[in-house]
């Protein structure tokens, strides 16, 4: 670090420090259900964070957590340590790629336990610890997720030195996969907020797994409803009873360009022979059954 | 330097905290006992042990473990012992299932092949990227809240004795631990497995969820399909073992006979139980937030939070219909409203891409050639057996009959019998050796589960398919 001037407040922000974090939405589900887990004594629950840090350092992937036990008042924070090494140690078998690279607690607001335990982090492990901080309460309506690297703040080596809380960047990553299952998991909620007070079994929080059919039709409905409130709005803008916008407008004439343009002829043949190929595999699929069941039936005769 | 105005503004400070604060890091530290020895952890196991087996009624509790659960304010239907009907998945299991197959780098079409299975030395145990899932049921639903990754492609899940454990069942048991310390279900109700393809049907996974099966007659096993899921639609199932495929596995006798008296077929060898998605009010929670997120983001005409308008304009755009979401900049409340009426989190549009069908059935195709042809191979080596068989009985009927002539013969000339009528009817030793050497039907039967399953997910994957060619050819046309 460059030298410093003691006796002026200084603020760190050094270049290459982590700038956004990456979350996978498991992370988010394991601090949720540790948060409901944790005893009624508890105020609020933390555990370690895994992931990666990217090649500049710029940003850190969170893809796992785990519950840690740090048990908190106002005039003490202390640390399972033996545990957390434990924990870690057996995390990092199952996911080789993964580290430590912070840690996660509930709760609204970061406190002068956070700063602590943060501190702790930054010197047990040879990292620069992110805190994300999930607010399981919902102080505001909504569940609160953000961010945290620390900073140096204040007067350095005097009684005014601190470290100072910055906020990144958090936004959530999904792959395909798990598209798939959270699109499923997010059918399991409450249509209504009604729902929410009815609760027990049979409450609409629950769902069952979908066949291919029922998923496809899933989503041809949900683009013939997107694009009949496209037409809905485009008959208002017609007839004057909607202000026309020229960015929608502009999207519009993008998305109808981005149909490629097929000659008929091409397109029957194309869709012949996919249509025939199909259809010849499902043949295939289905003598290969028949004649195993004759097979089976064959056996039992003997 | 927008970065800096924010986080000045936002920033936390804890600067002028106390010394005496400061040095309370130094007694940041372990304040509990571990209690580390081996003999004691040994206990440890053991009482987990008798917990788990609380389901079975023999079970023997041991008498060191201090073992007691309060049951008083319970209801008693709760408690009482029914068979599972249903297995109900917490969103964080589902994902963690997810995750883990991810994480092996089970991409598309990396499963492990059945024949490189069969060679491996350790074949027996090897099933793959597996863990447990742990939960508890009650009456009639298996409630699974959490899932522990295991280590390796081998069996972690503890089905013998404590001694010896390999490492992989040394993690698992170690990872038990430590989250049952911090108040999670410890309990053990089953086992996932990661099958791309759904190619579950080995044998190393039958035997292991056999054994499972026998300790913890609740367990179940989940099968997850990546392949499948990827496009689109969460591939998850609940299989166990039947009763009847129970009682073989224990007699442990596979010959043509044994099998067709149990009546086991491919079909009944795996029962199929319903599985459903539960989430908590905390993860209601966290949907309705991130859905709200995404509208923010496009109501404020941001780059979208790479969530999901990326991925999912993507998708759309695939289909040609979604250049409207997608983007950033001028999109106005206007666009928004519209967004918004169908703009959640779901559903996910990957299910509408026509590419993807070809290399899943091409690959489905490839499978099923092999497994038919391995089919045929084991049919060949039991008719082979069947002929030697046949062979063998004929001449010992030949021996048989030669033996009676003689005896006959000496009977008419009042002599006494050469050979005794007990030695006669003994099957010669070289028969009962051909007999004992049955080769195991249960591949074959373990074979045909395969290629129907393959035939039914072909047969499933058509469907779609098609209906997804005729509306492609609908938009061409509009």
């Amino acid at each position: 670090m460059d030298e410093v001037e003691p006796q002026f407040l200084q603020l760190n922000i050094g270049a290459g420090s982590v700038s956004s974090a990456v979350v996978e939405p498991v992370v988010y589900l394991g601090i949720l259900a540790h948060s409901v887990r944790r005893p009624d004594s508890l105020p609020r629950v933390m555990g370690a964070l895994l992931g990666g840090v990217s090649d500049d350092g710029a940003e850190v992937e969170l893809r796992g957590c785990f519950p840690l036990a740090i048990t908190e008042n106002d005039e003490e924070v202390s640390v399972d340590s033996e545990h957390l090494a434990q924990m870690l140690h057996l995390h990092l078998q199952a996911n080789s790629k993964d580290t430590l690279v912070g840690w996660y607690s509930t709760g609204d607001k970061v406190d002068a336990n956070s700063a602590l335990i943060h501190e702790y982090f930054a010197s047990e492990f040879p990292i620069v610890p992110l805190h994300l901080l999930v607010d399981a309460e919902l102080k505001e309506g909504r569940l609160g997720i953000k961010a945290f690297v620390t900073s140096e703040a204040g007067v350095p080596s005097s009684e005014f030195a601190g470290t100072m809380f910055l906020p990144v960047t958090c936004s959530l990553k999904l792959n395909d996969a798990e598209k798939s299952g959270l699109d499923l998991i997010a059918q399991a909620r409450p249509v209504s907020e009604l729902d929410n007070f009815v609760g027990g079994e049979g409450n609409s929080s629950v769902t069952g797994v979908l066949s291919d059919m029922d998923s496809l039709e899933r989503s041809v409905l949900a683009i013939q409803s997107m694009v009949e409130s496209l037409q809905e709005w485009v008959a208002g803008v017609k007839s004057g009873d909607i202000p026309a916008d020229t960015g929608i407008g502009r999207y519009l004439l993008d998305t109808v360009s981005s149909v490629p343009l097929i000659d008929s002829g091409d397109f029957e043949k194309m869709f012949n022979n996919h249509l025939q190929d199909l259809l010849m595999v499902l043949y295939l699929s289905n003598l290969t059954r028949t004649q195993l069941a004759i097979a089976q039936r064959l056996q039992n005769l003997v | 330097m927008s970065g800096f105005a924010r986080a000045a503004a936002a920033a936390a400070f804890a600067a002028h905290e106390e010394a005496e604060r400061q040095a309370e890091e130094s007694r940041i530290k372990g304040t509990f006992n571990r209690a580390t020895t081996e003999q004691q952890r040994r206990q440890q196991n053991s009482a987990r042990e008798a917990n788990r087996d609380r389901d079975v009624p023999d079970a023997v509790l041991d008498p060191n473990a201090d073992f007691t659960v309060d049951l008083d304010g319970i209801d008693a239907a709760k408690l009482e012992t029914v068979p599972v009907e249903i297995v109900q998945l917490d969103a964080l299991a589902v994902l963690s299932i997810v995750k883990h197959s991810q994480a092996q780098g089970h991409g598309l079409y990396s499963g492990p092949d059945r024949h490189n299975d069969r060679n491996d030395t350790s074949a027996s145990t090897h099933v793959g990227v597996h863990g447990s899932l742990l939960g508890l049921d009650i009456s009639g639903v298996l409630e699974v809240t959490n899932s522990v990754a295991a280590v390796g492609g081998h069996m972690a899940v503890t089905v013998g004795e404590q001694e010896n454990l390999t490492p992989a069942a040394q993690h698992h048991v170690r990872m038990l631990e430590g989250l049952e310390r911090i108040g999670y279900d410890a309990n053990v109700v089953g086992l996932y497995v990661c099958a791309p393809m759904a190619a579950f049907w080995t044998l190393a996974l039958l035997e292991v969820v056999a054994a499972l099966q026998m300790r913890a007659p609740h367990a179940v096993l989940v099968v997850y399909d990546p392949v499948r899921t990827a496009h689109g639609n969460l591939a998850l199932r609940a299989l166990r073992l039947s009763q009847k495929t129970l009682d073989l596995m224990a007699a442990k006798k596979f010959s043509f006979d044994a099998i067709h008296a149990s009546n086991t077929t491919p079909a009944s060898l795996f029962e199929s139980i319903p599985i459903r998605i539960k989430n908590s009010a905390l993860v209601t929670a966290m949907l309705s937030t991130m859905d709200l997120s995404i509208l923010n983001a496009i109501s404020a005409g941001l780059d979208a939070p790479s969530c999901s308008l990326s991925t999912l304009g993507s998708a759309v755009g695939n289909f040609g219909v979604g250049a409207a979401v997608n983007g950033g900049n001028g999109v106005n409340s206007a666009a928004a409203s519209i967004a918004a009426s169908s703009l959640g989190l779901y559903p996910n549009f990957d299910s509408l891409d026509l590419g993807s069908g070809e290399l899943y059935l091409e690959k489905h195709l490839e499978s099923l050639c092999e497994a038919v042809d391995d089919y045929g191979q084991e049919q060949w080596r039991w008719q082979g057996w069947n002929r030697s068989l046949q062979k063998e009985q004929q001449k010992a009927a030949q021996t048989a009959s030669k033996k009676r002539s003689e005896n006959a013969q000496r009977e008419a000339n009042g002599q006494t019998p050469l050979h005794s009528e007990s030695d006669i009817t003994a099957p010669p030793p070289s028969l009962a050796r051909v007999i004992a050497n049955e080769p195991s039907r249960l591949e074959t039967i373990m074979l045909a589960g395969q290629v129907d399953t393959w035939c039914k997910q072909i047969h499933g994957f058509a469907g779609p398919g098609l209906t997804k060619m005729y509306l492609t050819k609908a938009v061409a046309r509009g």
